[in-house]
C-alpha cells in the first residue's frame, strides 16, 4: 500500500493517539492540578491505606477464586463449564446485585462491606478462570495425559503433570488478567463497598472527582499510583504472552461449546425476563428506564461504529497501539484526563462514546486482528490471480473465515458498552443516563428494586447482543 | 495471435534474483520450466503472476502484462498447493474464476459439470473442501484454471497426488481446451513428466552468487 493511501487510513488512529496524549498533558498541566498538592496526597497515609486495601483484597480474591476454580474443575471434569464461559462476562453490577440479595436473604447484619466485595469478586474470579483454564485444558488433548498414564502415573500425577502443569503459563495470564478486573472493578465495589474508608482505588479516584466536592489534585495522585501498578500489570500480561482472548467470546469453541454458551445466554435471558415481570409492579413507572433504554442503545451503536472505524484504521495503517491504548490505562484515569482536556467542549455523549470506545476497542483488536494476521496470504494471491481486487479478494476469501470472530466480538463490545457505567457517571453529570448508570443511581439512594429492575434490563440487553453474536457467527 | 514474449525478465528477491533467457511462446505451444526444487522456479512463476518486485518485460499479444495489475491479467493458474477456498464447496471454487468477471450462466454451470465429470468428480460437486482428496483438489484447481477461458496457462506441478489414468485424463482435458482456446502454457516441473508435441524448454543453470539464471534449451523440445 502506498505511503500516501496509509496516511490516509492512519488519520482516525492518530487523531485517537492525539486526542489521548493531549487529555494527559491537559490533566497533567491544568489549573486544578498542583504538583505541590499531588505530592503532598502522595504522602498521604489514607492513600497507601486505600492501595494496601485494594492489592490486599485484590490478591486474596484472585488466590481464592484460583482455589475454587480448580476445585471446580476437578469435581465437574470439564462437563457444564461452558455455560460458565457467559457468566463470566456479565458486568460486576449483576454481581453485586446477587450477593447483595443473598446476603440480605440470610439475614446477614451489613451487607455493605469488603468482605461482600470479596464474595463477589470471588465468584466473579471462579467462572472466569474456571471457563479459560478449562479451554486451556481441552486445547491439550488427551493424549498427553494417556501418554502419562501408560508411563506408570497414577490419576493424580497424570493430573498434575497434565492439566496442572500443562495449563501453567495460561493460568498466569488468566490471573493477572482477572487481577487487573479486580483492580479497575468500579460499579460493584460502589454497590457493596460501603464507602470510605471501605474502597478501591477506582472508587477512591471517583470519590475525590463528586460533583461539589472535586479534589483534582487527589485525583491525579491516586491515578498515577493506579496507572503504575496497571502498567506493571500490563507488561507483566504482555510478556506472559495473551491468554485465551480474556472475558470469554472468541472465536473457534467449536460447535458444542457454542451450544452450550448458547444455553447460558439463553438462561439469562428468561432469568431477566421473569425479574423484570416479577419486579415490574415494583417500580412503579417502568416509562422511568425507556429514555435510559434508547440511550443504552445508541451509545452502544456508537461505539461499534467508532470500535471498527479505529480498528481498521490502526491495522490497515499499522498504528496497532492505537487501537489497544486503552487497555493500558485505568477507565477512570483515562476518563478524568479526557473530561479535563475535552470535558467542556465536546458533548457529554460524544465524550462518553470515544471512552467506551478506547476501552473496548482493544477487545476488538486482540481477537480480530490474530485473526487478520492469520490470513492464508497465499491464498489472498489466488484470488488476486483469478481477477478479484484487493477489496473483493479480502470479502470473497478473507472475510469469510473471519466474519464469526468480529460479529462475536462486537456482540461483546456492545454488551461491555451496554454495562460500563463510571465514564458515564463522571461525564454526563446528569445530562443523560444510560441503564447502567441509572441503576447505579438508584443503588446509591439504596431503592434496590427499582435498581434490580434495571440491572434486569441492562442484563436482557446485554445477553441478547451476545446471543445475537453467537447466532450470526 | 496472442504470443507470450518474455524480454530481460528477472524477479527480485531479497538476496537473490531469478532471471531467465528471452524468448517467445506462441499459442497452443508449451514452455516447459524445468529445475531441481529450491532453484527458483515457483518465485520465476510468482513473478510472471505478478506477485513478486520484477524487471524486464512479459508482453501477451502485444500488451505489457508488467503494467497491468495481477487481477487484470487474466491468466488462468493452477498453483502448487492448489490454494482453493475452503469456505466454498467443489463447484463453487471450480467457477470462482467466472464469478469474479460476470455472473454465472447455466452454461458455465455446464462446462463445469461436463469437466468434472471428465475427470471422475461428478459425484464430488457439492462436496466441501475439506471432505476432498489431494488429487481431487489438484483435478479441482485446473478446472478452475480453465473455465474462465484465461489468455495464458501457468501450471505449477499439477499432476502430484494423482495416478497415472488421472494423470492422462487430466491431460486429455487441458489438450482439448488448448485445441479449441489456443493459448500459450507454461508448465513448471521438476521431473519429465511429459513431453508435449510443441515444447520449449527452460532449465535452471548453475548457482552463482544468489543469482539463478533459467537457460533456453531448444535442443530439448521435441518441436525442434
Amino acid at each position: 500500500m502506498g505511503i500516501a493511501k496509509r496516511f490516509l487510513f492512519a488519520i482516525p488512529a492518530l487523531a485517537l493517539l492525539a486526542y489521548v496524549v493531549t487529555g494527559v498533558m491537559s490533566l497533567v498541566f491544568s489549573e486544578g492540578v498542583r504538583l505541590q498538592r499531588v505530592g503532598e496526597h502522595l504522602a498521604d497515609p489514607e492513600l497507601w491505606y486505600t492501595v494496601g486495601l485494594t492489592l490486599k483484597v485484590s490478591f486474596l480474591a484472585l488466590f481464592l477464586s484460583w482455589v475454587f476454580a480448580w476445585l471446580v474443575l476437578v469435581v465437574l471434569k470439564g462437563r457444564g463449564i461452558a455455560v460458565f464461559r457467559f457468566f463470566s462476562v456479565l458486568p460486576g453490577m449483576a454481581y453485586a446485585l446477587f450477593v447483595l440479595l443473598v446476603l440480605r436473604a440470610v439475614g446477614a447484619e451489613s451487607p455493605y462491606s469488603m468482605g461482600s466485595v470479596l464474595i463477589a469478586w470471588v465468584l466473579a474470579g471462579t467462572l472466569y478462570l474456571c471457563s479459560g483454564i478449562s479451554e486451556g485444558i481441552r486445547d491439550l488433548g488427551p493424549r498427553g495425559k494417556e501418554a502419562l498414564r501408560t508411563l506408570g502415573a497414577g490419576p493424580v500425577r497424570a493430573f498434575f503433570h497434565h492439566e496442572f502443569s500443562g495449563t501453567r503459563p495460561l493460568q498466569g495470564a488468566l490471573l493477572l488478567q482477572q487481577l487487573w478486573f479486580f483492580l479497575t472493578s468500579f460499579s460493584l465495589v460502589m454497590i457493596l463497598g460501603g464507602g470510605p474508608p471501605s474502597e478501591t482505588l477506582e472508587v477512591a479516584i471517583y470519590s475525590a472527582m463528586r460533583l461539589g466536592q472535586s479534589d483534582v489534585s487527589k485525583a491525579v495522585a491516586l491515578s498515577l499510583v493506579q496507572a503504575l501498578i496497571l502498567i506493571l500489570l500490563r507488561f507483566s500480561l504482555n510478556r506472559l504472552g495473551s491468554a485465551k482472548p480474556a472475558r470469554g467470546i472468541s472465536e473457534g469453541f467449536g460447535e458444542s461449546g457454542k451450544k452450550r454458551s448458547s444455553l447460558g445466554i439463553s438462561v439469562v435471558i428468561l432469568f431477566c425476563l421473569g425479574g423484570l415481570v416479577f419486579l415490574g409492579p415494583k417500580v412503579g413507572d417502568a416509562r422511568a428506564y425507556l429514555r435510559p433504554l434508547f440511550v443504552t442503545l445508541a451509545l452502544g451503536a456508537s461505539v461499534l461504529g467508532a470500535t471498527l472505524l479505529f480498528s481498521i484504521s490502526s491495522y490497515v495503517s499499522g498504528i496497532r497501539f492505537a487501537s489497544v491504548i486503552g487497555s493500558w490505562c485505568s477507565p477512570l484515569f483515562l476518563s478524568l484526563a479526557l473530561w479535563s482536556f475535552s470535558g467542556f467542549l465536546i458533548s457529554p455523549f460524544v465524550n462518553v462514546a470515544l471512552i467506551q470506545t478506547l476501552f473496548f476497542a482493544p477487545w476488538f483488536s486482540q481477537i480480530v486482528f490474530p485473526l487478520l494476521d492469520r490470513a492464508q496470504r497465499s491464498e489472498m494471491e489466488a484470488a488476486r490471480v483469478l481477477g478479484a481486487g484487493r477489496i473483493r479478494a479480502f470479502f470473497e476469501v478473507e472475510w469469510p473465515r473471519i466474519r464469526g470472530g468480529v460479529i462475536r466480538v462486537l456482540g461483546l463490545v456492545f454488551a461491555l458498552s451496554a454495562t460500563e457505567v463510571s465514564s458515564v457517571l463522571l461525564f454526563s453529570r446528569g445530562d443523560f443516563d444510560t441503564l447502567a448508570s441509572h441503576s447505579q443511581n438508584l443503588f446509591s439512594r439504596f431503592r434496590i428494586e427499582e435498581a434490580a429492575f434495571g440491572v434486569m434490563a441492562m442484563l436482557l440487553l446485554s445477553a441478547v447482543s451476545l446471543g445475537l453474536g453467537e447466532r450470526r457467527a | 495471435m496472442r504470443d507470450l514474449e518474455i524480454r530481460n525478465f528477472k524477479v527480485l528477491l531479497p538476496g537473490f534474483s531469478v532471471s531467465c533467457d528471452d524468448l517467445r511462446v506462441c499459442p497452443g505451444e508449451w514452455l516447459m520450466v524445468r529445475a531441481p526444487s529450491g532453484y527458483g522456479k515457483s518465485t520465476l512463476f510468482r513473478g510472471i503472476l505478478g506477485l513478486e518486485s520484477t524487471e524486464g518485460e512479459v508482453i501477451l499479444g502485444g500488451a505489457r502484462m508488467t503494467e497491468v495489475p495481477v487481477h487484470r491479467r487474466n491468466f488462468g493458474v493452477v498453483f502448487q498447493e492448489q490454494l482453493l477456498f475452503p469456505h466454498l464447496n467443489a463447484l463453487e471454487n471450480a467457477l470462482f474464476g467466472i464469478r469474479l468477471r460476470r455472473s454465472v450462466t447455466e452454461k458455465d454451470r455446464r462446462r463445469a459439470q461436463d469437466a468434472f465429470a471428465e475427470l471422475d468428480l461428478s459425484h464430488r460437486m457439492d462436496a466441501p473442501l475439506h471432505e476432498l482428496s489431494g488429487g481431487e483438489r489438484q483435478r479441482i484447481a485446473l478446472i478452475r484454471a480453465l473455465l474462465f477461458d484465461p489468455d495464458l496457462l501457468l501450471i505449477d506441478e499439477p499432476f502430484r497426488g494423482m495416478d497415472d489414468a488421472l494423470i492422462s485424463k487430466s491431460r486429455g482435458l487441458l489438450e482439448r481446451h488448448l485445441s479449441t482456446k489456443s493459448v500459450p502454457v507454461i508448465w513448471i516441473t521438476h521431473q519429465n513428466e511429459f513431453e508435449p508435441l510443441r515444447a520449449k524448454v527452460l532449465i535452471g543453470g548453475e548457482l552463482n552468487h544468489g543469482r539463478r539464471h533459467f537457460q533456453y534449451h531448444p535442443g530439448q523440445s521435441q518441436a525442434d
